[in-house]
């Protein structure tokens, strides 16, 4: 973590210039805490460095000018962002959300459901990051905790969606799952109304209509997804009157708000 | 010797140009101008109006068109509405112009023949202003969509004028009317190789590449037994906007997959004996 911090630290605003702190300190960085997202006071010439899972976020600025600067423990490219905001304005909101298209899980082992029967899988999609400032919210960025590979959602090559292949395999019960600060949990549950047995390839998470909360205990989750299949129909609803969707607690809105219950995100084959 | 003209006869002269003012009749004249003007008017106004249309419901380039189309019909019915009110016989004159008409189609028919292809290509639309096309070999941006012909920016930023006639009449390729993308590559391997394990590296290098859709899946196919090697094609899908990076990418990855894997990719020997 010192030798990231380290490397972030060479892209800083001031290099070359005389730093009022020139020892490096960590007294900011925000490890071990399971919460990062909030609001944050960032002082001129005193970067903030937050981790998210294996990604570290550092935000500095000088004057009129802010930079944010994004990096994986693994590796991988580096992204740097500068802005130049004109109010005077000391204090950034750090927000997790979903990315911006539909995620498609594809399964290694397709899921046979027999008639009457029913599942609840939950699927991890990465954290996206927004880095907002000011009354009203300015976004200033939005930074992927990882990079999704493309993919396609459609019944043949002309018509279709783009949308991300996820890469986190599907868990079955709630207990297997991960405790990690970048992933967000979506609660499938899948009900086969039909006379034949289901056999589930793929399921695909609508992620720009699903709003982010958290649980008392800081998992980072979204509403419950439950999908019907009847008659040969795909039913998909997104439930938040449940109990369990009373104690969670609003991070990010959907960034769309469907009106409609909407078919065809699952596909199944007989 | 002065040259003076008779003093009768320039009186003559005088008389006779009075007489034909007097008996001009100024009113079908000023009638006319009026008209004229008037239609004139009703013919910019029109033309506004129509471009208005196209540009909101159509596009800006068809507003053009549009606009052109009803000037011209305008300005021609306001002449000749005019004249008519003038009291000159215009019969004559659409007579005159009807075959004037068929001496400028018969010499111009490459120009109607591109015109009306033009007609035929927007009614079509196989292509689009800002669609990448290949036709005859000449691969660029279409600009414009114009009366006869169809204007193309290449790569390296030359401008091509394609005749519609030509377009319509040749076979051609829009690279970009799709949102996704085959790319094929062809690669080509000894005979001994291990086709699995190149299959297997294959595939991870597109599954680590993000470019690489993964859904329609990559797929390696034998294409023939070559002289030398082995013929295979492996196939990855993108999307448009990022094509060209996916090309150098996925083959980049794939080189660097294989050195590490110590694949030795064919080399072709050719023996020239001479005697």
């Amino acid at each position: 973590m010192k030798k990231l911090i380290q490397k972030i630290k060479k892209y800083s605003l001031f290099r070359g210039k005389k730093r009022k702190n020139p020892s490096f300190d960590l007294t900011n960085l925000l490890e071990e805490s399971p919460i990062w997202w909030g609001q944050f006071s960032v002082t001129e010439h005193e970067p903030r460095y937050i981790k998210i899972g294996h990604t570290v976020l550092c935000i500095d600025h000088f004057n009129q000018e802010w930079r944010v600067v994004c990096q994986s423990e693994h590796g991988g490219k580096e992204l740097h962002q500068t802005f130049s905001i004109q109010n005077q304005v000391q204090e950034i909101i750090i927000k997790p959300t979903l990315p911006d298209r539909t995620l498609t899980f594809y399964l290694d082992c397709p899921i046979y459901i027999p008639p009457n029967g029913e599942v609840t899988l939950y699927a991890l999609s990465p954290v996206w990051i927004q880095v907002r400032m000011g009354t009203p919210d300015l976004l200033l960025a939005e930074i992927p905790t990882q990079i999704l590979s493309d993919s396609w959602d459609g019944k043949n090559t002309l018509e279709g969606d783009l949308c991300y292949a996820g890469n986190a395999p599907l868990v079955m019960h709630f207990e297997d799952l991960p405790e990690e600060t970048d992933k967000i949990i979506t609660p499938v549950t899948l009900i086969n109304q039909d006379r034949d047995t289901l056999i589930l390839k793929e399921i695909k998470i609508p992620a720009t209509q699903l709003s982010v909360y958290h649980d008392i205990q800081n998992l980072l989750c979204t509403e419950l997804i439950r999908v019907a299949f009847i008659n040969g129909i795909t039913v998909l609803s997104i439930i938040k009157n449940t109990k369990e969707h009373q104690k969670l607690t609003l991070l990010t809105q959907a960034r769309f708000e469907i009106k409609q219950r909407f078919k065809g995100l699952f596909k199944s084959f007989r | 010797m002065k040259m003076t003209l008779p003093t009768d006869e320039l009186n003559k002269l005088l008389n006779s140009f009075i007489k034909y003012i007097q008996n001009l009749e100024f009113i079908p004249i000023l009638n006319g101008l009026v008209y004229f003007l008037i239609g004139l008017m009703i013919t910019l106004i029109a033309r506004w109006f129509v471009g208005k249309i196209a540009e909101r419901n159509i596009s800006v380039h068809h507003s053009l068109l549009f606009r052109r189309i009803t000037f011209y019909v305008g300005l021609t019915l306001s002449l000749i509405y005019p004249l008519k009110a003038s009291g000159i016989d215009v019969t004559a004159l659409l007579g005159a112009a009807g075959i004037l008409t068929a001496a400028v189609a018969f010499a111009s028919q490459t120009s109607i023949s591109n015109f009306l292809s033009g007609v035929f290509l927007e009614a079509e639309k196989p292509f689009v202003i800002g669609d990448y096309v290949l036709v005859n070999e000449i691969l660029g941006e279409v600009l414009s969509i114009d009366l006869l012909s169809v204007k193309i920016r290449t790569k390296d930023n030359l401008l091509v004028r394609i005749p519609n006639e030509m377009l319509l009449k040749s076979q051609f390729r829009n690279m970009t009317r799709f949102p996704i993308r085959r790319f094929d590559i062809k690669l080509r391997v000894m005979f001994n190789e291990d086709l699995e394990r190149i299959n297997d590296i294959l595939m991870k290098s597109a599954a680590l590449n993000p470019l690489c859709l993964t859904s329609p899946k990559p797929e390696l196919s034998v294409v023939e037994f070559g002289d030398s090697a082995l013929h295979l094609q492996f196939s990855v899908w993108g999307k448009q906007a990022t094509f060209s990076d996916l090309q150098t990418k996925i083959q980049q990855d794939i080189q660097s997959a294989f050195s590490k894997e110590k694949i030795q990719l064919p080399v072709t020997y050719n023996a020239i004996s001479a005697s």
